[in-house]
């Protein structure tokens, strides 16, 4: 099955336009009886694509709100099926019009065709013509019926299913005011008018082409009556009315006369005629564009009899007139016998519509009389059905009121789903009654045991009063020594802030100490090295004094003394070296040390820290006398604010955080 | 230096002391300021295994053909020797061949000896062999 609404209704529209323009081209032919048919034909599919495919377009334009709402599926928005809706609703009163008059336009071109430029004008019957006007609005009918019925019965599924979607949404349908009983009348003179028209251009073409065959014969009878006539030596006087004309004419002279005047109505004979008459032939030919017969008999070496006839149109005319006065009845009784038919339709129909209006617009389905049901059919079943959903409707009602009133035992008719919700429903109200009634019993006895027990509670409120009283001095006591507390932790923090100025100077001076211990280190290196130096060159002097034997002695005394010297100031260096360290790893230690407790104190003390921790002591201070004071007037306590331990606890614990506070700032300096 | 007395120079090693006799020490130079050869080290060729110290000096022996550096660890002295003081190698070890190379003990009290040692026994054994082709 194809799921495309377009494709679907041009699946079934193709092959039937196919079958239909075939035939049609046949009969629209027929009308003509033409020879050479080829270039007809040839015009006639040269316009087949643009009619349909033009249509296709129209169609696929038109309904592709309906095609993409296909597509989205469930994630349609509102917007998008009012739409499709829209373009269906739109689509199926407008789209099958426009095919009949594609067809009508169809058919009309190829008539303007064979009037004005077909290869063979005098083939070409003005009868023909004139039929094919009445094929073309019997064409313009009779596609109208076949394809609006065509065209609804396509659609009415997605027609349903979009009107069902649409509803479930919320959105209102539009209706239209076109009426049914306008579509039935129209249907009717389409259905009428249709085959009328088509037999009547049938006949009218029939009847024109056939005068023409006559006329053609009774112009070659006419030339052979007066060619005999002539060969007799009889007198044969001239024809000289106004649609025939004959005459025996000499070769050498050629057609004059009457003859000649009626013959120039069709250039094409009348050149072939006067070929004819000056060459001794016979002939006979009729050109059908004109309505004209010629015909030539030869009589002697010298004359020729010649005959010319003009149709004179009074018998085919009587036809048209015929079948013009039958299309005229058709045209004026189908809409009278249309509308009586429908009229028995609706009348029934708008009978229920106004029932059924009354019961939504005013709700008073009580007041509402049965409609009258006058007919056998569909409508007079649904008329059935109505009224008896109406009963429905009205014993629910007065079911309704006496439940209303209290009377939970009545009896609820009908079956289906209405009434069958209905008995449950009073089968629920009765247990609801029931259990509200045992409820009720139930809620008196429970008041009373409240009742004790809230003179037993009131009693024990009295005497936990005066404990509360009690408590509340010792909240009070507390919240003082809390104040206490909170001062001492202030004092405390102020000293901590001057100590790290004071560490943070101190850090200071000792980097400045140990740089300048870093440089006595670097100058003691160079004395260390001198004193080396020293020392091997009193070693190397007391080397070449031993050398010089009892005359370096001397020497070696005073080499030997440096050596010592030399020795001391390295041993000195040495000292000087290890309290320069000493110093440096002192103050290292001093200014890390320092440094840390800076930055402990600036965490610890710092001034965003100095006011919460105050506030914070202030406030449970205020916290504990509140309370205090609450108990002491005897306000009800409530289950969060029992004076119990808590309290204590937390009076307490700012006495431990306080204590806790004041020693650590001195442990880390 | 005669057996009565002389002048010896004396490192304090840290294994042991020894000495060699002062007229053939040509001069003492710092470790650092030595470019020279590869120095002997004096301690590890006499037995004392090898002691990293970075205070070490070099003393230069005068040989026949080049100077030879030895690498001394410990304190340098340069020390007046009385002959009381200088002790001869025992006999057994003369009997055994080291006379060559112990020249003598020096006692400067309970405990502290000092080798006097043969400047030849500084020297590395190829080099030794050498001198002997």
């Amino acid at each position: 099955m194809i799921r495309s609404l377009t494709l679907r209704i041009l699946a079934i529209y193709l092959p039937l336009d196919l079958f239909f323009s075939t035939a049609l081209c046949f009969a629209h032919l027929g009308l003509f009886d033409l020879e050479h048919a080829g270039p007809y034909m040839v015009a006639f599919a040269a316009l087949w694509p643009f009619r349909f495919f033009g249509w296709a377009v129209l169609v696929a334009s038109s309904l592709k709100p309906v095609s993409a709402l296909a597509l989205a599926g469930r994630r349609a928005t509102d917007q998008e099926v009012a739409t499709a809706e829209e373009a269906l609703r739109r689509g199926r009163s407008r789209l099958p019009v426009i095919y009949g008059l594609g067809w009508f336009t169809h058919l009309a071109l190829a008539t303007l065709y064979m009037a004005w430029l077909y290869p063979e004008p005098e083939a070409v019957s003005a009868y023909s013509l004139e039929a094919s006007l009445l094929l073309v609005l019997g064409v313009l009918a009779g596609a109208l019926v076949f394809a609006v019925p065509l065209f609804l019965v396509l659609t009415n599924g997605e027609a349903t299913s979009l009107s069902l979607e649409s509803q479930m949404r919320g959105i209102e349908p539009r209706i239209g005011q076109s009426s049914l009983q306008h579509r039935i009348t129209a249907l009717a003179l389409g259905l009428g008018i249709a085959p009328t028209l088509f037999v009547a251009s049938l006949g009218y073409s029939s009847a024109g082409l056939a005068e023409l065959e006559l006329l053609g014969r009774d112009a070659t009878s006419a030339a052979l009556e007066l060619a005999a006539a002539a060969a007799g030596e009889e007198r044969v006087s001239p024809v000289e009315e106004r649609h025939r004309a004959g005459a025996v004419m000499r070769r050498a002279e050629g057609i004059t006369g009457p003859v000649a005047a009626l013959a120039s109505s069709s250039p094409v004979l009348a050149k072939a005629l006067e070929d004819a008459v000056r060459q001794g032939k016979a002939l006979s030919r009729v050109d059908r564009g004109a309505g004209v017969a010629i015909a030539a008999a030869p009589v002697d070496g010298d004359r020729v009899a010649v005959a010319v006839l003009r149709t004179s149109r009074e018998r085919v005319s009587s036809f048209l007139i015929a079948a013009v006065a039958f299309v005229l009845t058709v045209l004026a009784w189908a809409p009278i016998s249309a509308a009586m038919f429908s009229r028995s339709i609706t009348v029934p129909i708008a009978q229920l519509t106004a029932a059924a209006r009354k019961l939504v617009e005013d709700g008073r389905f009580s007041e509402l009389r049965a409609v009258p049901v006058i007919t056998d059919d569909d409508v007079g079943r649904l008329g059935v059905d109505f009224n008896h959903l109406l009963g429905l409707l009205r014993s629910l009602s007065d079911v309704s009121r006496e439940i209303a009133s209290g009377r939970l035992d009545v009896r609820v008719p009908g079956v289906g789903d209405l009434p069958e919700a209905f008995r449950n429903m009073t089968e629920s109200l009765r247990s609801v009654v029931q259990e509200m009634s045992e409820t009720s019993l139930q809620l008196g006895a429970a008041a009373t045991e409240i009742f004790a027990a809230t003179q037993e509670q009131e009693m024990a409120a009295t005497t936990q009063s005066s404990s509360m009283r009690e408590i509340s001095q010792t909240m009070e006591s507390l919240s003082e020594s809390a104040a206490h507390v909170a001062e001492a932790v202030e004092g405390v923090l102020e000293n901590a802030e001057r100590t790290v100025e004071t560490t943070e100077r101190m850090v200071t001076r000792i980097g400045e100490l140990n740089a300048h211990a870093g440089r006595i280190g670097e100058i003691l290196e160079v004395i260390r090295e001198i004193a080396d130096r020293s020392d091997l060159l009193a070693l190397n002097g007391a080397l070449e004094a031993s050398h010089a034997g009892e005359a370096g002695r001397g020497f070696a005394l005073v080499a030997a003394e440096m050596r010592r010297l030399a020795e001391r100031v390295t041993a000195s260096v040495k000292d000087v070296r290890g309290l320069v360290e000493d110093i440096r790893q002192s103050g290292s230690s001093t200014g890390h040390g320092g440094e840390q407790e800076a930055r402990d104190a600036h965490l610890r003390g710092g001034a965003e820290d100095h006011p919460r921790d105050a506030a914070a002591a202030q406030q449970h201070r205020a916290g504990l006398g509140g309370r205090a004071r609450a108990h002491g007037r005897g306000v009800p306590i409530r289950r969060g604010d029992e004076p119990d331990a808590r309290l204590v606890r937390d009076a307490q614990g700012s006495g431990r955080s306080a204590r806790a506070d004041r020693p650590a700032i001195p442990a880390r300096r | 230096m005669t057996r009565g007395e002389g002048w010896m120079m004396t490192v304090a090693d840290p294994a042991f002391r020894w000495g060699v006799d002062a007229s053939r020490v040509e001069r003492v130079i710092g470790r650092a300021e030595w470019s020279g050869a590869m120095p002997v080290d004096g301690a590890a060729r006499l037995g004392g295994g090898v002691i990293r110290d970075e205070a070490t000096r070099v003393m230069l022996f005068a040989t026949e053909t080049e100077a030879l550096p030895v690498l001394a660890r410990g304190e340098i002295a340069l020390e007046r020797v009385d002959g009381e003081a200088r002790s001869p190698v025992p006999e057994l070890l003369r009997r055994a061949g080291c006379s060559d190379a112990l020249l003598g003990f020096v006692f400067r009290g309970p405990g502290e000896v000092t080798f006097l040692v043969a400047p030849k026994l500084l020297t590395p054994p190829v080099t030794s062999e050498e001198s002997h082709a």
